[in-house]
């Protein structure tokens, strides 16, 4: 036993100073009477003793005595500790989106709570949230109160299953701890665990149908096509399309359990902004139940100017994209208002500052280019450039769908790059083609050589890589479709903007950097993403739904095994309690016992 | 004469009293009969006031033209009555000493008042010390009663033994015994001998505020004055003074109704009474005094 307020121990004093009062009132005082005779006589008066008449005194004692420990203990503030009781705890817990079918969150948080309640004072509690990263929600904690609230704090989300980080973490406190009770709440069955108590919170009954693609042609008809789930049952599924919220029409399908069946719906042809077609029947996950696709806008024509006393190349290319407005000039006089400039080996003094560069065998050391000339070099027999495979998002994007034609220039200008440009291809690491965002954060591209000097327009990635540097250099804001919850918008940061505003379905508004080309961003809700940027020139708008994720939607899911490495150890640990309340209780009754005992005397 | 237990203002309340120590005489014809307290002996006794209806005869006329007062002169009838009065001297009577030595007296002077005689024995053990000795008149009286200061209460009670081996006397007179009785000893007996000599009996119990209720509480060892080996221990509460309280009504109602059985008269007294009140109240009412 240890005692919380020890100075509560001095009541005991008390104690013998009761059993000295006991002994001097124990005394029995002498007197000389005239007679004992009538004493004597009244006590054929006296009703019969009860054996507790005859001890009453001691008694008192004994009850005193014990109220005065009992006080003494309670101001003690006492508790008691009993071996091997308490045990150690890790609680992984799933609240990915598929803990959102039925109540399974609930179930899982049930689970926690009676497993909780049922352990002995001073166990330890560790929640971590699977998530990606993963989340200690509470560390070590020995007030089951506190663990109790925040486990039933732990709030839904809308993202994919993925427990690897947090049984990493559990891991390590498991490394640290070998004596650990692993728990993982989840819907997910394991066959093979090891030193993991998996808690499947999943119910067999549960069912659930989902829109997993929708795309759609406009032709004589609109026609709407995609496909969709039915999780372990057999359904017949009947979807609704709405164009712009109105109802437009319906069908039917049977659909196997877990089979992706397509469908198709037609329409009569009509503009629209918002397409939607949702499942009309009932199942335990409602959010995979609609799938949105937004009508594209209208092209945008890109104003480009070319300065080249020889923009044969560069020209025939343009002409191809039909979205180019294309202006042809031999010098720059600080033209504007374009979206792209492309300088073929002529002179200029500074950069445009409202729209991509395109740069080709530039000599001047032009004001915020991002590069220096230096030397021009000449390779007799030709120099065939090596790509270099830098593998971000500048050079994937450019080098798209590239077949890997070698090709070769005679000669080049050496260039001394000062920004940070992605290189695309080199000869004997000089940068011969790169990208990246100039001085002014525009996009830029350059080519280190005249296109004449060279054989690449004869060969079929030109094309190809004119092509990507147009998209690089005039991207479209997103270049997703659709997205699932947990993946990443990719935003292409354009020319001249000034800020990109995303707006989640819950209306949670965030600004994003746009510093650098490319932005990202998680999503992490389900519903329709508004991306606003506002440029110089005009503020865009882009809609893009974010659906259920697909991994999520069966309702039943098994993997293989799941475990924490290294031998358990078996062990408890000491477990306290505060018996404060016995002792009062005790108490109470000895006082009501010491009050009836007065009370019996006096009668 | 000084005495210290009873002064003169006792003896003057008494005086201006019109009241005597009634007595049924038995005699030989058994039933109540008014004794002649003055008979025709020539014995001179004493001087008493003229009443409408006494023998004119009997007027001192000396006395008339001395003092313009008509008195009767007395004298000595052989049918006098001789009161014995037994008071219990043992240690138990301690404590209430001097009211029952006043009794005495004061029963005492009733008795010489009416020209009858007195003794005054002292029980002590089992005998029965006279005190005083057949006095008659006042001034043998007032001569013999100096005594009562020295007398002493001690020993074991034994009324009946005392009483019994004593001189009672027979059918002329009451034997007035004042004790608190509160002792195993018979004392019964006493009372029914008595009666068997055609003596009036009266048995006063005399006991004080202690005795009648006591106050003690808590653990007491009561010692008998006594005999110390006698004692009483516990634990006292209110059941035992209860309990005490019903044992001393048992015992009075005892004496009471052996009193009553056996024609003898009982007065219970309690020591914080004004003997006055006693005398007046209390003793007329039994009709021990008319």
């Amino acid at each position: 036993m240890s005692f919380l307020n020890p100075i509560g121990l001095i009541g005991l004093v008390s104690i013998p100073i009761l059993i000295l009062i006991y002994i001097i009132k124990s005394k029995y005082q002498e007197y000389v009477v005239s007679s004992t005779y009538i004493w004597k006589l009244s006590e054929k008066y006296l009703k019969k003793k009860r054996k507790i008449s005859r001890f009453s005194g001691l008694l008192s004692l004994i009850l005193q005595i014990l109220i005065a420990l009992f006080l003494s203990l309670l101001l003690s503030n006492p508790l008691i500790s009993i071996a091997n009781q308490a045990k150690k705890y890790v609680f992984v817990v799933d609240n990915s989106a598929s803990m959102n079918i039925s109540s399974r969150l609930d179930d899982a948080k049930k689970e926690m709570i009676d497993i909780i309640n049922e352990s002995k004072n001073d166990s330890e509690f560790t929640v971590i949230l699977a998530s990606n990263p993963s989340q200690v929600l509470c560390d070590k904690n020995i007030d089951k109160e506190k663990v109790i609230d925040i486990i039933s704090s732990i709030k839904q989300t809308n993202m994919p299953y993925d427990v690897s980080s947090s049984i990493e973490v559990a891991q390590e406190y498991f490394n640290n701890d070998p004596s650990l009770n692993v728990y993982l709440f989840t819907d997910v069955s394991y066959e093979n665990t090891n030193n993991i108590n998996v808690i499947n919170v999943a119910s067999v009954d549960d069912y659930n149908a989902l829109i997993s693609s929708l795309s759609f042609t406009s032709d004589t008809a609109l026609s709407f096509n995609g496909t969709v789930i039915s999780y372990n049952i057999d359904k017949e599924l009947t979807l609704d399309l709405y164009l712009d919220g109105v109802y437009k029409t319906s069908t039917t399908l049977l659909c196997l359990l877990n089979i992706e069946t397509s469908f198709a719906i037609t329409t009569d042809l009509c503009e629209f902004n918002e397409a939607k077609v949702v499942i009309n029947n009932e199942d335990d996950m409602s959010l995979d139940n609609e799938y949105i696709i937004y009508g594209n806008e209208a092209l945008d024509k890109y104003k480009v100017l070319l300065v080249s006393e020889n923009p044969f190349y560069l020209k025939s290319f343009l002409n191809t994209k039909d979205e180019v407005l294309l202006t042809t000039t031999s010098s720059y006089s600080s033209q504007e208002g374009y979206d792209l400039y492309i300088f073929d080996s002529v002179s200029i003094d500074t950069l445009p500052l409202d729209g991509a560069i395109w740069l080709f065998n530039i000599n001047d050391n032009v004001v915020n280019s991002g590069f220096i000339s230096q030397s021009s070099v000449s390779i007799d027999g030709g120099a065939i450039l090596s790509y270099s495979k830098k593998n971000d998002d500048i050079y994937n994007s450019i080098c798209k769908n590239l077949l890997g034609n070698e090709f070769s220039v005679n000669r080049y200008l050496k260039y001394s790059l000062y920004r940070s440009f992605t290189t695309i291809m080199t000869y004997d690491n000089d940068p011969l083609i790169f990208a990246g965002l100039n001085g002014n954060n525009n996009r830029e591209v350059v080519f280190a050589f005249d296109l004449h000097d060279s054989n690449l327009t004869l060969k079929l990635d030109y094309v190809i890589l004119l092509h990507n540097m147009f998209n690089y250099s005039l991207p479209k804001l997103c270049e997703q479709d659709s997205l699932s919850c947990g993946d990443e918008l990719t935003i292409n940061v354009l020319a001249n903007c000034e800020s990109i505003r995303v707006n989640t379905p819950s209306n949670r508004s965030t600004y994003l950097s746009i510093n650098e080309s490319i932005v990202k961003t998680i999503v992490d809700e389900i519903g329709t993403y508004e991306i606003i940027v506002k440029t110089k020139n005009a503020t865009k708008t882009y809609r893009i739904y974010v659906s259920y994720p697909k991994s999520e939607a069966n309702p039943i899911v098994n993997y293989e095994s799941i475990e924490i490495s290294g031998e358990k150890l078996e062990k408890a640990f000491d477990s306290t309690y505060d018996i404060t309340y016995i002792l009062l209780i005790i108490l109470c009754v000895l006082c009501l016992l010491e009050w009836g005992l007065y009370i019996y005397e006096q009668h | 004469m000084k005495l210290k237990i009873i002064d003169e203002v006792f003896f003057q309340n008494l005086e201006q009293l019109d009241i005597y120590l009634k007595d049924n005489v038995a005699g030989a014809f058994g039933g109540n009969h008014r004794s002649k307290k003055i008979g025709s002996s020539s014995e001179f006794a004493d001087y008493r006031k003229y009443v409408p209806g006494d023998d004119i005869r009997r007027i001192d006329w000396n006395v008339f033209s001395r003092f313009d007062k008509l008195y009767l002169k007395l004298f000595l009838d052989e049918r006098q009555m001789h009161h014995r009065i037994y008071i219990d001297a043992s240690s138990s009577m301690n404590n209430k000493k001097e009211y029952a030595l006043k009794l005495a007296v004061a029963f005492s002077y009733l008795t010489i008042k009416a020209m009858d005689k007195v003794t005054i024995y002292l029980l002590k053990d089992k005998k029965a010390i006279k005190l005083i000795d057949k006095i008659v008149g006042k001034e043998s009286f007032f001569n013999a009663i100096a005594a009562i200061d020295d007398v002493s209460f001690s020993s074991d009670s034994h009324i009946s033994e005392a009483i019994m081996n004593s001189s009672t006397g027979y059918g002329n007179g009451a034997s007035i015994i004042i004790s608190d009785f509160l002792t195993e000893n018979n004392y019964f007996n006493a009372i029914s001998y008595l009666r068997e000599k055609h003596r009036d009996v009266v048995c006063i119990q005399l006991l004080n505020e202690d005795e009648i209720h006591p106050s003690f509480k808590g653990k007491s060892i009561l010692y008998d004055c006594e005999n110390k080996n006698n004692f009483y221990k516990e634990n006292i509460k209110k059941e035992n003074l209860k309990a005490y309280e019903l044992a001393l009504k048992e015992i009075k109602n005892n004496i009471e109704s052996f009193c009553i059985s056996r024609n003898a008269t009982y007065l219970f007294v309690s020591t914080s009474k004004n003997i006055d009140k006693v005398i007046l109240d209390e003793a007329i009412k039994k009709e021990i005094i008319k």
